[in-house]
């Protein structure tokens, strides 16, 4: 029972915060904003008794986060125009009501495993470590080619 | 108990929101962080099948790393050409996309 209350609390906070970053005329609340959602979906993370994805979560969105931050300190878009926030509101509402729909069939059946997700991480970076490799590199390389790029250019933008 | 229905409504509760910012919003930074509230939403349903899942195996785990790669490629990449094209001149105003918009 207090599981589910501290779900609801916590995915409360979560799409409370996702659907004010629409409402928000400064892009730094906008990003402080994103910043509580990812927070909160790190703390569904440790409900569902998978710690070390929410550490590796928290970990890895503060790099994005940051940059954004950044991003927002220096653009020129420091408020921008309000865009109509009901507009998103009735259409979230549609798109939501439309693909809610299809999860009507799955039943309460289903129980919460025990598994943690921390057991399989070794065998997974032994079994798909050319891929996961891969998707490092590339990481690696789009950074540090953006961060060229911003190099080069940013100072014929501020 | 936490039954996989409600973390898999709240997933879509978050596609949602997403994709009608992208739909809708007509600033830059705003349209990416309306795309990461979507990366966010994959993230919670593939831990989410993974705990629930009879016989859990390491592709829940590699898929969440793709995702998070993808996210953090997407953020700094999507920057550095939206200064690239400030920087020379052209005119990113994504309102010019209106007509694709609502």
């Amino acid at each position: 029972m207090i599981e589910i209350i501290s779900f609801a609390i916590v995915s409360f906070i979560m799409l409370l915060s996702s659907i004010m970053i629409f409402y928000q005329r400064s892009i730094m609340r906008a990003v402080i904003l994103l910043t509580i959602s990812f927070g909160s979906s790190s703390a569904i993370f440790f409900i569902l008794n998978q710690n070390f994805v929410a550490l590796l979560q928290l970990f890895i969105f503060v790099g994005g986060m940051s940059t954004y931050l950044i991003i927002s300190v220096f653009s020129e878009y420091k408020k921008i125009n309000q865009v109509d926030f009901v507009k998103i509101c009735i259409v979230a509402a549609v798109i939501f009501s439309a693909v809610f729909l299809s999860l009507i069939g799955i039943t309460n059946n289903n129980t919460l495993q025990s598994t943690n997700m921390s057991t399989f991480f070794a065998y997974a970076f032994e079994s798909y470590f050319p891929l996961i490799y891969l998707a490092i590199v590339m990481l690696f390389l789009t950074s540090i080619g953006s961060i060229l790029i911003i190099r080069k250019y940013v100072k014929l933008m501020i | 108990m936490i039954p996989l229905f409600y973390i898999l409504s709240i997933c879509v509760a978050l596609v949602s929101i997403g994709i009608a910012g992208v739909a809708i919003e007509k600033n830059f930074i705003t349209l990416m962080l309306a795309i990461e509230l979507i990366f966010l939403a994959s993230t919670i349903a593939f831990v989410g099948f993974f705990s629930y899942s009879l016989a859990p195996n390491a592709s829940g785990f590699v898929g969440l790393i793709t995702v998070w790669a993808v996210a953090a490629v997407e953020i700094i990449s999507l920057i550095a050409i939206y200064i690239y094209m400030k920087a020379n001149g052209f005119d990113f105003d994504i309102a010019l996309l209106s007509k694709l918009k609502w």
